[in-house]
């Protein structure tokens, strides 16, 4: 949905993210500087230990992938990550526009916050950067969700042109029994005998 | 004066007459020995003139490739996946698979409907004679009609099974052939081309008019199912091109 900003010299918008893992919780977290209170639903605010890939608004239906990368996890949560249904959880990510001046969220702009994405995770990583000279290290989890318009094209099946895929649908049809031989085949079309 | 006895009077002043008429007959014969050889090699070597090598063709690999489904109107090719050619290589018949049939509108209860709304071979849309499969001329973007294809080249529209025809718009045929009359070899219980969308095409070849290929087909095709409801719940639903989701899992009001 557009949305617009010419009454506004200045703004800056934040990402808010809302999984939903199955059998453990709903986590709601944003790159916003504190917590805050959208649609009902409490974010906690990551300030800059959240990141969130850029995506493609288009017209077209066409798949998606993002990328969530949360830094700063305690050692002591990264078993709750290992432990639990992150992949296949369902996430959802909105796009929020606040006043730069006083942080708060431009209500008089319809449609604000505007979904940016929904998906599924379909796979994490969780990666540990140990800085021994400091004895510090920071772990990050890095969440790759698809649309679900890619998880739909991933899903779709198809039937191939090939005596294989024809005989799994219709056991007893030879239509395309030929076409293996014929993809290599040579005609001398119009050739005197 | 004849030819030899012209070379008999150049003898006879040159080397004397005897002579003459010695070289002479010796030229005479040589002569004659050399057509009588010329001959008998004429008719024990093969016969290399007027004869027509034809057209190398190659047809393109597809055994890995997708059906497409078609929703709404869409112009498209197709994908051979039966090719038989005449003994005597001048007609090729094939068979061109275009798109999946898709299954029952939701908004109305009906199954999908296709029609052939117009062919184009290689970017010219083909008119048909009355019967509506015989290729009467070819009309470019110019509006210049062409008649080079005419007789030569028959294009059978089918939407559903080889039994299931689809006389293209515009044209009526009650007599239209059946799919699996037409490709040698197909036979009523073994090719059904069971929930597809093709076409059998006949190209008889022949070079004075240029025909000697299988031309770069295309269709324009219109699907009665062109509705995004209908189409997302086809998607989701099909088992042979889609999701495979159960019916009852997908909400429609």
């Amino acid at each position: 949905m557009a949305l617009n900003l010419s009454a506004y010299k200045s703004i800056q918008t934040n990402l808010f993210v809302k999984l939903v893992i199955p059998g453990y919780d709903t986590l709601t977290f944003s790159d916003y500087h504190r917590t805050i209170t959208l649609n009902s639903v409490s974010y906690s605010g990551l300030g800059q230990l959240l990141s969130v890939s850029d995506t493609n608004t288009s017209l077209r239906a066409a798949p998606q992938d993002l990328t969530i990368a949360i830094s700063g996890i305690p050692s002591t949560n990264v078993s709750a990550i290992l432990n639990n249904k992150l992949v296949g959880s369902d996430i959802t990510v909105l796009r929020a526009i606040f006043d730069s001046t006083t942080g708060v969220l431009i209500s008089a702009i319809a449609g604000n916050p505007v979904i940016k994405f929904v998906g599924i995770v379909n796979n994490f990583d969780i990666t540990d950067d140990l800085d021994m000279g400091n004895s510090t290290g920071t772990i990050t989890c890095t969440l790759t969700a698809t649309s679900v318009v890619e998880q739909l094209e991933n899903k779709i099946t198809g039937r191939r042109t090939n005596p294989i895929d024809q005989k799994a649908l219709y056991a007893t049809d030879q239509c395309f029994d030929r076409v293996p031989a014929l993809a290599k085949s040579n005609y001398n079309f119009g050739a005197d005998r | 004066m004849s030819f030899l006895s012209g070379i008999l009077d150049i003898g006879k002043k040159i080397i004397g007459d005897d002579t003459g008429k010695a070289l002479v007959k010796t030229a005479v014969l040589g002569y004659l020995l050399n057509r009588l050889r010329r001959n008998a090699l004429k008719d024990n070597a093969p016969k290399n003139e007027n004869i027509d090598g034809g057209v190398r063709l190659q047809i393109p690999p597809a055994s890995d490739t997708k059906i497409p489904v078609i929703y709404g109107t869409a112009v498209t090719g197709g994908i051979i996946t039966d090719a038989v050619m005449s003994n005597n290589n001048k007609r090729m018949t094939y068979c061109l698979t275009i798109s999946e049939r898709t299954g029952t509108l939701l908004s109305t209860g009906a199954a999908s409907a296709y029609v052939f709304k117009n062919i184009y071979w290689n970017d010219t849309r083909i008119v048909f004679k009355a019967d509506g499969f015989t290729v009467d001329y070819v009309v470019d973007r110019d509006s210049n009609q062409d008649i080079n294809l005419r007789d030569l080249v028959k294009i059978y529209c089918y939407a559903g099974n080889s039994s299931t025809v689809s006389v293209p718009e515009g044209y009526t045929n009650a007599s239209y052939p059946l799919a699996y009359t037409l490709i040698p070899g197909w036979t009523s219980t073994t090719h059904f081309m069971n929930d597809l969308i093709f076409v059998v095409i006949e190209v008889n070849y022949n070079r004075e008019k240029n025909v000697t290929g299988i031309g770069d087909m295309r269709f324009q095709i219109q699907n009665s199912m062109n509705k995004p409801g209908d189409v997302i719940r086809d998607m989701l639903t099909s088992t042979r091109y889609g999701a495979g989701i159960d019916v009852a899992e997908v909400l429609t009001t």
